[in-house]
């Protein structure tokens, strides 16, 4: 017998159990009783879920999160996916600019720029170097943000950006402090069927942040984390 | 050579009238099995993952848990028609086999009809309570009015599977009265099949693989319409009041 099958066997005890359960309720109601199920009971149960369903619709509901659709997730992840070939390629003209958080320059002294992360997760951010042709010590920055969306929740706003501290020749990036969301969200269509129909194909659009550094090509730079990318 | 010559359709109405009155003591079952839905189904689904040190989780309210006892219900019910008890009182009007097996089969749809209706609503009653106790952010969600489509292919598709379910319960039950072989022949085939894998195969052809919610509804309703036919065929051979 394969695994799946033995699985799925497994799968089925809860539902032999929940058989048992309605079965025995089932005898345990005689439909055939002398009493008989007042009908104004049953109007005044049918109509307190009618109205139950009319006042929930009616009633002011406030909307915080936006939830999107598969093929919406699709177009995002499509532009995250561009952008970071156009950044990687520094083609400045074809990135987007909506995904533009912050912008600064700083002057640093010497010829060494180390770069720091603190933080649990130094893969969520990925710097990008682009060489100038200068004897200044003039180093541009820009901080980038592309889609982040989980289950459909557009979360830009929700999640706070990195912070970006020099510290003298040093920049160190800042993780936010961790935090916990929850969202609640009422289907009109049934869980099970929603999976029947596979209609949320994509569930995650994990966006990431780039800091694009417009760099001196006498300064060295010191990346022991390997935030770089190439 | 009879006084007065009794149509099919009028037998069968007879026959659905006396039956929904006699069995509207179900309704109990299903309300107390609604009212569990509600209580236990707080959270059909909850998602959780981590992004950039966030945690995040969704927790997703249908009523899903009460549409699964509902479907339990539908599977007795479809069950309990093909007993000995509740097949004599077909004995009471002048109906053949036929007209019984066709009044039932009406009978459970329109059992099926207001249990897929008040399970839906159902759901609203422990939206609204959430709604009121939860202190999470709400995800927007498509309403009755913005989406009316969606809820009435919803509705429909809750019905006939219940119809489906208590049509598999019929079915059970003309092969077990038959005779008891029969039914545990069925059990062990359908069990070997899910062994095999084929029983897989079949679901996901049947309710995996579809495009939309209408797909679903219809190869639903073929399905029952073909259970039900194999049910009055199988029970042409039952025998008579003893």
């Amino acid at each position: 017998m394969s695994v799946t099958s033995i699985a799925l066997l497994v799968g089925l005890l809860p539902l032999i159990i929940g058989v048992g359960i309605v079965l025995y309720l089932v005898k345990k109601v005689n439909f055939k009783s002398k009493f008989r199920l007042n009908k104004f009971i049953i109007i005044i149960y049918f109509s307190l879920l009618i109205a139950c369903g009319v006042i929930y619709e009616i009633i002011p509901k406030e909307t915080n999160v936006e939830k999107l659709s598969g093929e919406e997730l699709i177009q995002l992840q499509t532009e995250n996916n561009s952008f970071q070939k156009s950044l990687l390629k520094l083609e400045d003209n074809k990135l987007n600019q909506k995904f533009l958080k912050e912008e600064w320059t700083h002057e640093i002294k010497g010829n060494t720029l180390s770069l720091e992360y603190n933080g649990n997760d130094p893969y969520s951010t990925g710097v990008v170097v682009e060489w100038m042709d200068t004897t200044d010590q003039k180093i541009e920055g820009k901080v980038y943000r592309t889609n982040i969306n989980v289950y459909g929740l557009n979360l830009d706003q929700k999640l706070p950006l990195h912070n970006m501290e020099w510290t003298g020749n040093q920049l160190v990036i800042h993780e936010f402090s961790a935090q916990e969301l929850t969202f609640d969200h009422f289907s009109n269509r049934l869980y099970s069927l929603n999976q029947i129909l596979h209609d949320e194909e994509i569930r995650m659009v994990r966006g990431q942040t780039y800091i694009h550094l417009k760099v001196p090509k006498h300064i060295e730079i010191v990346d022991s984390l390997g935030l770089q990318m190439y | 050579m009879f006084l007065s010559n009794s149509s099919l359709f009028s037998v069968v109405k007879a026959q659905v009238k006396f039956k929904i009155n006699a069995y509207n003591g179900l309704i109990y079952s299903l309300i107390i099995l609604q009212v569990l839905g509600i209580l236990l189904g707080g959270n059909a689904g909850s998602s959780g993952t981590s992004i950039n040190s966030t945690t995040i989780s969704l927790n997703t309210s249908t009523n899903d848990v009460s549409f699964i006892l509902v479907s339990l219900l539908a599977i007795s019910v479809g069950n309990l028609l093909t007993t000995k008890a509740y097949r004599y009182d077909d004995f009471s009007f002048v109906a053949t086999r036929l007209s019984s097996n066709i009044a039932n089969f009406i009978v459970l749809f329109i059992f099926s009809c207001f249990a897929g209706v008040t399970t839906y609503f159902s759901g609203y009653v422990m939206r609204l309570i959430l709604h009121f106790k939860s202190t999470s952010e709400f995800v927007d969600s498509s309403s009755i009015f913005n989406n009316p489509s969606s809820f009435l292919l919803t509705i429909v598709a809750i019905i006939t599977m219940l119809w489906l379910f208590s049509s598999i319960g019929y079915i059970a039950g003309i092969l077990f009265q038959m005779h008891k072989l029969f039914f545990f022949g069925a059990v062990v085939i359908v069990v070997m099949l899910l062994m095999t894998g084929t029983w897989i195969r079949i679901s996901e052809s049947i309710f995996v693989e579809n495009g939309s919610l209408l797909i679903l509804i219809m190869k639903v309703i073929i399905i029952t319409i073909l259970l039900l036919a194999t049910s009055t065929a199988i029970s042409n051979r039952l025998g008579v009041r003893t």
